[in-house]
């Protein structure tokens, strides 16, 4: 193999690109909630047992319960499955047409929220080394 | 010990935060507020701290305000963080910044962009308030200690950009002795060989750079533009292959599709064609550039007999060329004249429906009417009539002289011609073409 195919090969493995789907329901209303196709539910930041989520407005409220179904995907194959209940802990509104919800988890599996986490710690690690490789190495 | 050193970082940390004039660019007010709240608590001075919401306020901040730490959201209103990154290039004065960008999207050409922006820190989103710290800190740390040899390398880089170009030379040559493998040092060298006009020198800094390390991206990108600015475009090519395992930002993508048309590797423009559907954002000039580059390699593959290889290309050229009038006629002439008809009726649908009141669209559907035998007067009509009402363009005349032509109404095609020719008589000769441009049914 040439230099050049372990280049590229590492960037591919460097830059794989996740997909997360998340599907949540608000189980104090009995409701889904369904975002518009233009503001989907984005997970913003993973705490260490809970996440920030950015929701539409008036699906939820302080202290309601949530059922959090979340898929990670990469090339369009599933890899990990992730399912919680969680207490909501603080909402904030937003200048956009979505709320920030910071979640705690009730009942949850740790090893796989643990997996989960570890997926995307070692991709952004990759990532700050590509970015680096690309910059020009600080020794090289 | 552990804890001593934990300290020292700290310490490093809020040291450099203190000092420092923020700017944090986030369209979500909470998200602002919280990143706010977390830098005061490392050290960072509120009373330093901009927050704003979108490109254009932030872009104004930075140049009045001039900003030594920015930490913004790719997607920002009107306009994205790798703008910004570019806008702050512009402005800064020392090594001693820090472009921290905030994305849920790692495709590897926003990484090669932000790699070409000199972003310090590429956070993925989701992610943990532990490793965005650790990664800022390590970044502070790598900036507050720099090796002697990147120091070496700041210098010169500031002398550089002063346009003091003996002493930059002499801090870079100073780097090579610092580190065992220096490419970045000749990469930085070969800049100041060519702002010094000294070609050769510089083409051979960037040779040495890559002796260390062969697939060094800076010296490739550097040895790729340097070559093709002395239109040594075959040399260029050449380490094409090596740069090509790197993720191309659009930019650097366009030039390496418009060399391999120019060096005559039509068959490589598949590849880059792969490479130009990984591009999240293209703007108009790669869209451009590949259209341009697919057609004319299938209209070479077309000649050189590679029949299905060059409907391939010219199907691949039709997807993206989609509302795109001019290219999708010459896509949909190119496919009719070699008897794709199948394959020209399909990029015929990628006109937009405003498109088909354009006479690109009704030469498009001439074409396929005239090879499939239906009715296709009706569209010579429209371009006649086209021209009565006075619509004056000097591809309307020459297809609507082909298409009389083909049509078997030699004396109107003169007629055209004529007309044409008054109107445009430096056009004489693209007109008198115009009479062969549609190869007579029975010859196909």
């Amino acid at each position: 193999m040439t230099s050049e195919d372990d280049v590229a090969k590492k960037i591919a493995e460097y830059c794989k690109s996740f997909e997360i789907k998340v599907d949540v329901k608000n189980i104090t209303s009995s409701r889904n909630i369904i975002p518009k196709q233009e503001s989907p539910i984005s997970i913003s930041e993973f705490l260490e047992k809970g996440m920030v989520l950015y929701l539409p407005p008036l699906t939820c409220s302080q202290g309601h319960q949530l059922m959090l179904d979340i898929e990670l995907h990469e090339a369009n194959e599933k890899i990990l499955a992730f399912n919680s209940t969680a207490k909501i802990l603080s909402i904030e509104s937003t200048d956009s047409d979505l709320i920030r919800v910071s979640v705690k988890f009730a009942q949850f599996d740790p090893f796989i929220w643990k997996k989960l986490q570890r997926i995307y710690s070692e991709s952004q690690e990759k990532l700050q080394v590509l970015l680096g490789s690309l910059k020009g190495p600080k020794n090289g | 010990m552990a804890e001593v050193t934990q300290n020292k970082s700290n310490q490093i940390l809020s040291d450099y935060l203190s000092s420092k004039k923020i700017l944090i660019v986030d369209p979500n007010g909470p998200a602002r507020a919280g990143m706010a709240r977390m830098l005061v608590g490392l050290g960072a001075k509120s009373s330093n701290l901009t927050l704003v919401a979108d490109y254009e306020v932030a872009r104004e901040v930075i140049q009045n305000l001039k900003p030594e730490v920015i930490i913004t959201e790719y997607t920002i209103t009107k306009g994205t963080g790798l703008e910004l990154a570019s806008e702050f290039n512009k402005i800064k004065s020392s090594e001693n910044t820090l472009f921290v960008i905030l994305t849920a999207n790692s495709s590897q050409s926003i990484v090669a962009q932000a790699a070409e922006e000199d972003v310090d820190i590429y956070i993925l989103k989701p992610y943990t308030m532990n490793y965005f710290l650790e990664t800022l800190t390590k970044a502070i740390l790598n900036k507050a200690s720099p090796s002697d040899y990147v120091k070496k390398i700041n210098k010169g880089k500031q002398s550089l950009s002063k346009n003091k170009l003996d002493e930059a030379l002499d801090y870079f040559e100073k780097a090579i002795t610092f580190s065992s493998t220096p490419s970045l040092a000749y990469y930085y060298r070969s800049q100041v060989e060519i702002q010094k006009k000294m070609y050769e020198i510089a083409e051979k800094s960037l040779e040495e750079g890559l002796k260390f390390n062969e697939v060094h991206y800076k010296c490739l990108t550097g040895l790729f533009d340097l070559l093709m600015d002395r239109g040594k475009l075959q040399e260029a090519y050449g380490i094409v292959k090596r740069l090509v395992t790197f993720p191309l930002n659009p930019k650097r993508l366009s030039k390496v599709i418009e060399l391999a048309v120019k060096t005559a590797h039509y068959s490589d423009i598949d590849k880059y064609y792969e490479a130009f559907k990984e591009i999240e954002f293209r703007d108009e000039e790669v869209i451009k550039h590949i259209c341009a580059a697919l057609v004319v390699s299938g209209k070479m593959l077309f000649q050189k007999g590679e029949m299905y290889k060059a409907a391939s290309f010219l199907k691949k050229a039709s997807v993206s060329a989609a509302g795109r009038s001019s290219i999708l006629l010459e896509i949909v002439t190119t496919l009719a004249n070699n008897q794709f008809l199948p394959d020209a009726k399909e990029a015929l649908n990628r006109f937009t429906p405003e498109s088909q009141q354009e006479f690109h669209y009704q030469v498009a559907s001439f074409l396929i009417a005239y090879y499939e035998g239906s009715n296709s007067w009706k569209h010579v009509t429209w371009l006649r009539q086209s021209i009565e009402q006075g619509n004056s363009d000097v591809q309307l005349y020459y297809w609507t002289i082909a298409a009389l032509q083909a049509s078997n109404k030699p004396d109107l095609a003169e007629d055209y011609l004529l007309r044409g020719i008054k109107k445009w008589p430096e056009k004489k000769e693209f007109f008198n073409k115009a009479l062969k441009a549609i190869p007579a049914k029975k010859a196909l």
